[in-house]
This record gives C-alpha cells, structure tokens and sequence, in this order.
C-alpha cells in the first residue's frame, strides 16, 4: 500500500465513521410544554431546570403523562367505564435549538486532503423536534419527538416512549406500575444518571466526540423497540425488566426500493431480543433525594453491514452492558443542586466482528454536578472518562475519529454556564476539554492532531415551546 | 337545654368532620395530591405543605382560590392553579374532609432558642411591629380554628415561605397583609421553628 492510497483509504474509513457516529448519535431530547398545557402546571413542578425530573416530574413520567387538568372530550361504557378521554387541546410542542461550535484545531476537509474545513459552524437549527408528549386515554400517554436533523436534512423518529400505567395502594403501600414501550434503552428512565438522559443534555454535534460508547450508551437509541414493565413500590424501590428488538428507522430495502425486513443495509441489528434490567432506590428526605440504582442490558448484535458477509446470520457480537448508577438533589427555594453520576461497564464477545481479541470490556464513568441559582442561573460540571481493552481492529486508525494505538481510552471535562431567562428557555456555553481522546494525549490518531486540539466550544440557544 | 344543643352540634360536628375515618380516601387523594403531599396528606418535602389534620374549611377556602387564581404565590401559580382549575364544588369539599379528618404529623426538632422566641411572638405578638398574636386567629396551640389554619407540625420552609409572601403581598390576604409587615425575617424563622416544633 503506498502512502497515497492508504490516505485515501483512511479518507474513506475517517468519512465513514463519522456518517455512522452522527447516524448513530441520539439528537437531544427535552421537556415539552405540551405537558405544562395539559396539567396546567409550570416546568418547575417536573423540571429542577429543563430536561432534568423533580421527584414529581419523576411520578408524572411513572403515571405515563396522563395527569391532567383541562376539559376533555370523554365517553363511557353501561359500566361507568371510561372509555376515551381525549384532551380539547392535544399535547404538542416545538423545541428549537441553535448553536455556535468552535474546535480548538479546526477539522480537516472532509474531501480535500490537504485543506482544512471552517470553524466555528452555526447550527441553525441544530435540531428542531415535534412532540405529541401527554395522555392519550385515561391510563395511557405518549412522549413522541420527531426531529428534524440538518445533518441529514430529513425529519426522523426520536424518542418515543408510549405508557400504558395505573397506581394503587397495597397494604397502605404506595404503587404505580405500567408497561413502556419505547424506543431507546433507558429513555424511560425517570432519574438523570442514566444514559438517554444525562447530561449533557445538549452538546455539539459539529466536532468529534470519542469513538468508543457501550452500546446502552447511545448506539442502540432509535433504531430499537422494547417492552418492560415496571413496578415503583411506595415511591421507593423501583423495578423495571424487558426485553428489546430491533426495529426500522427508515431502512431502504434494496430489492424493494421500499421499507422492507431489516437486512444488512442496516446497523447494529439485535439478534432476537435484548434483555433490559433496571432496579433503583429511592430515598427522600426534605429538600434532599437520593437515588442509587443498576441498569443493563444483554445483546448480540449483527453489525455493521459491510464489516462482514455474516450480517443476518452466523455468530454475533455479544455485549453485556451492566451500570451503577446514583443521583443526589436538593431543591431549595433558591439554590437547586444535583449530583448525578453513572459507571457503565461493557463485556463484548466480538464473534462477528474481526477484532484483535474475542473479548474486550470497556468502562464508562460520568460524574455531573449542576447548580442552579433561583432557576435562573447555573451551570455543570462533567467529568467523563472511558478506558478499555486496546483492540487496534476495533478502533483503528484512521484521521481525527480514529485512534494511533487501537486504545479506546478518552478522558476529560465538560464545564457549562447556563442562564435560563425563562424556564423553557436556556442560553448555554459549555467547554469541552480532553485529557485524552481515543488513546492517546498527543499525536491520538497517528495523523499528529492532539486531544487537546478536539476542546470544543459550544454556545447555544435552546428553547421549546 | 342550650347547653345539650351545643354539645350536639358539637358531636354532629365531630362526626361530619370525622366522616372519611370510616371509608376509603377519595381516588384524586390516592392518585394525585399524595404525589406531592404524601400519603394521607403528610408531605416529605417542605416545598408541599402538610394537609393531614388541616381545617375543612381552610382547605376549601385555599382550593376555591387556586381554582380562581386569588391566591398567586409562586408555588400556588406553578403547581395548584392546574391541579385545581376542574374541581368542582363537591370535590372540593370531599379532599377536604378526608384530610381535615387525618391525623396531623407530629412537630419536628427545631433550635430551642429560636423556638423559645418565636413562642413568645405567638403568644404574645410584637408590639413595636404592630404584630398581633397568632394565636388569637390560630388558637393556643397553633391547631387551628374557624377563622384560621392549623399551623402546629407544619413544615418550616413553608411557614417562613408564606409569611414573607403576606409580607410581600405576593399572596392574598388582607388581614396578614397587615399583621406581618412589619415583621423581620429573623422573627419568621423564630416563630416558623416555634410552629414547626408543635
């Protein structure tokens, strides 16, 4: 291989990579007003500060976002059972969010060689979402986003997540207990640790972010479907068990010309059903809450097309992701602090894949802390870290998104300064700064780009209404 | 013969007020209000005021003002003006007498030297603010009476919370309007421990 081709080779790889990360990339989510119209509330009854929950917001969310306060339209049965319930107003909203990022060593051009893109890209918009986000019926709701991402320019399924749920009292015991049906592993998780959730609740999508993410870590957002039940016991113990599939997220079949089963045009297809887990305590107390909890999932994956012949049959990739995960509030009249923190570690069996080891595990930490002053002012800090097995085939080479050494590890900091003029409006400006970025500190892609050279400064302006 | 009268309204009173020990809570109680003030309205946190043994005719009262939007302190605005917009009469007066007939929470420890004081402003006023003394509306031991709430094992934060918005005037009511506009905010974290602790 001369140099020529091998650049031009890892032109191709380098383009590739970063078409999946950003297919693969889950576009932000948020709190929706549509459910501050339907239960006539304000956002500061669910939100500390949008999109994280109160300890309500975390019961409006387990109800399945069917409290309401508005006039209906409704029906009964001979049996003074109600049998539709539909609000006069349906629950919809429109999220906006505009951004400006700046890399600290802007990125090469995409297809010439030697030039270098422009910085400083303007996201407008970044992304604007459509949500249906409330009841339904009287024991049935929906939080459904449809986002319009430019990167694609199309309109596409977000997360969704439809909730059939009822509550009672056993022996003077609180419960609530439903079924979700969702389509991103842990988007119907009510704390702020886990993944589909967490923050940063916005961040760029215009600078290169670490290659190396468990797959309960994004990967699997959007482009599966799962069912589990869940079970809160006197607002204290939470339990949760599912399973999830694959499913279509606008996949062409190619002999069709039309949707079509899934096959090996598509990525990161599950082989039969994930299992899901979820189990979290709860302790409040106060002005203070306390939750510590697991997550995780079991799946074996057809991967990528193209990687292999072996893409809708043959041996899989097996991942088992099992997470920690804890979160701290105080919500004060004034002062409004949240600890969140969470440990996802990934055993991957890479059967399918040609990888250097069979085995490779990868960890994840992200510990946040937020403050918010009066809602109004605030801010969080993020430090996030990822190490795992060194597998050159599974993180290989390749300019900017690649890694020299085959080494997954990335650490670094976030630090955000938030004003929130109004609560369903939010002006950011969050710095990104890497310790390390996929395996090395200096010189990380064997192409001479640094991980300090990935800091990224993002503004921006997120608003919904 | 007067005498006997009294003591039987008293009783029908008692029993009318005492109405829900006997059957099931309302289902809004079970499924909406305990999600912020707790089981048989006794709240966790101090944000969501305790409900459990309050007068009947203070809930009713406050209900029709968040349904009317005349009371309008931040919280009432952000949380209540939606959970009550659809109550009608008859539900109103149900919520209220199912927590009116709960037991109240029991006062919490607070700083002995705050509550000392903020017992003496209860009892007896502060006469160079032109504050009266609570307990003339609130009866002597803060346990409420015909014209005004229970205010003994009530949260602190919501205590202090609601004099400074009298204060402010950010909630309505003439008659603490002028009671407490001349309290300081020492004197609302004294006599709120006071309330607390009972």
């Amino acid at each position: 291989m001369t140099l020529g081709q091998r650049t031009g080779w890892t032109w191709v790889m380098a383009l590739s990579v970063t078409v999946a990360t950003m297919v693969m990339s889950a576009p932000e989510a948020v709190a929706v007003p549509s459910f501050a119209r339907q239960t006539g509330q304000a956002c500061e009854a669910c939100h500390t500060v949008f999109p994280e929950l109160t300890p309500y917001g975390r019961m409006f969310k387990l109800n399945g976002y069917v409290f309401t306060n508005v006039k209906d339209i409704s029906d009964i049965n001979a049996q003074r059972s109600s049998t539709l319930s539909l609000t006069e107003l349906p629950p919809i909203s429109l999220m906006f969010l505009a951004s400006e990022t700046h890399v600290n060593k802007a990125l090469p051009d995409s297809s010439l060689p030697s030039g270098v893109a422009q910085n400083d890209t303007i996201g407008f918009p970044q992304q604007v979402s459509f949500f249906y986000a409330g009841r339904i019926a009287p024991d049935f709701g929906a939080f459904i986003q449809l986002t319009y991402d430019p990167g694609a320019n199309s309109v596409g399924i977000d997360n969704t997540d439809l909730r059939f749920a009822d509550s009672g009292t056993l022996q003077s015991l609180g419960l609530i207990y439903g079924l979700t049906l969702n389509n991103n592993p842990t988007s119907q998780d009510v704390w702020n640790g886990t993944p589909a959730w967490g923050y940063p609740y916005a961040t760029f999508r215009a600078a290169p972010s670490p290659a190396a993410a468990a797959l309960i870590d994004g990967p699997l957002a959007q482009n599966t479907a799962g069912a589990t039940l869940y079970l809160m016991l006197d607002k204290t113990f939470y339990f949760e068990g599912g399973a999830y599939r694959s499913a279509k997220v606008g996949t062409t079949n190619k002999l069709l010309m039309a949707p079509g089963p899934l096959d090996s045009e598509f990525t990161n297809v599950i082989d039969g059903l994930a299992p899901y887990w979820r189990f979290a305590y709860e302790h409040p107390w106060g002005k203070n809450s306390l939750e510590i909890g697991t997550y995780g999932i079991h799946s074996s994956i057809r991967p990528n097309a193209g990687m292999t012949s072996l893409v809708t049959s043959g041996p899989t990739d097996d991942y088992t992701d099992a997470a920690l995960d804890a979160q701290y509030q105080w919500i004060g009249e004034d002062n409004l602090v949240t600890l969140a923190a969470t440990w996802i570690h990934e055993f991957a069996t890479r059967h399918a894949t040609v990888a250097s080891n069979v085995n490779d595990s990868l960890d994840t930490l992200r510990a946040t802390a937020t403050y918010y002053y009066q809602r109004r002012y605030g801010g969080s800090v993020q430090l996030f870290q990822t190490t795992g097995t060194t597998d050159p085939l599974v993180y290989p080479a390749a300019a900017v998104t690649g890694s020299r050494n085959g080494s997954p590890d990335s650490r670094g900091l976030k630090l955000e300064f938030d004003y929130v003029p109004w609560l369903n409006t939010k002006i950011g400006l969050q710095y990104t700064a890497y310790l390390d970025f996929n395996g090395a500190s200096k010189n990380y892609d064997g192409f001479g780009r640094n991980a300090s050279d990935n800091n990224t400064l993002y503004a921006f302006l997120w608003t919904a209404f | 013969m007067k005498s006997s009268s009294i003591w039987l309204a008293g009783l029908m009173i008692f029993v009318a007020g005492n109405a829900w020990a006997a059957g099931p809570p309302p289902e809004l109680a079970v499924k909406v209000c305990s999600t912020c003030h707790g089981a048989e309205g006794r709240s966790i946190a101090p944000t969501f005021p305790e409900l459990a043994g309050q007068k009947a005719a203070y809930l009713e009262t406050q209900l029709h003002a968040f349904r009317d939007r005349s009371r309008a302190d931040p919280h009432a605005q952000a949380y209540m003006w939606g959970m009550a917009s659809q109550l009608t009469d008859d539900v109103i007066k149900e919520l209220a007498g199912y927590y009116a007939a709960q037991s109240p929470a029991p006062g919490t420890a607070q700083d002995p030297a705050e509550s000392a004081a903020g017992q003496k402003i209860f009892a007896d006023g502060i006469a160079a603010g032109q504050v009266p003394a609570c307990a003339t509306c609130h009866g002597p031991k803060a346990e409420g009476t015909d014209i005004a709430p229970r205010l003994a094992g009530q949260h602190r934060e919501y205590l202090a919370a609601q004099l400074l918005a009298f204060k402010n005037r950010l909630r309505a009511n003439d008659v603490m309007h002028e009671n407490v506009k001349n309290i300081t905010d020492e004197q609302i974290r004294e006599v709120a421990a006071y309330l607390a602790s009972q």
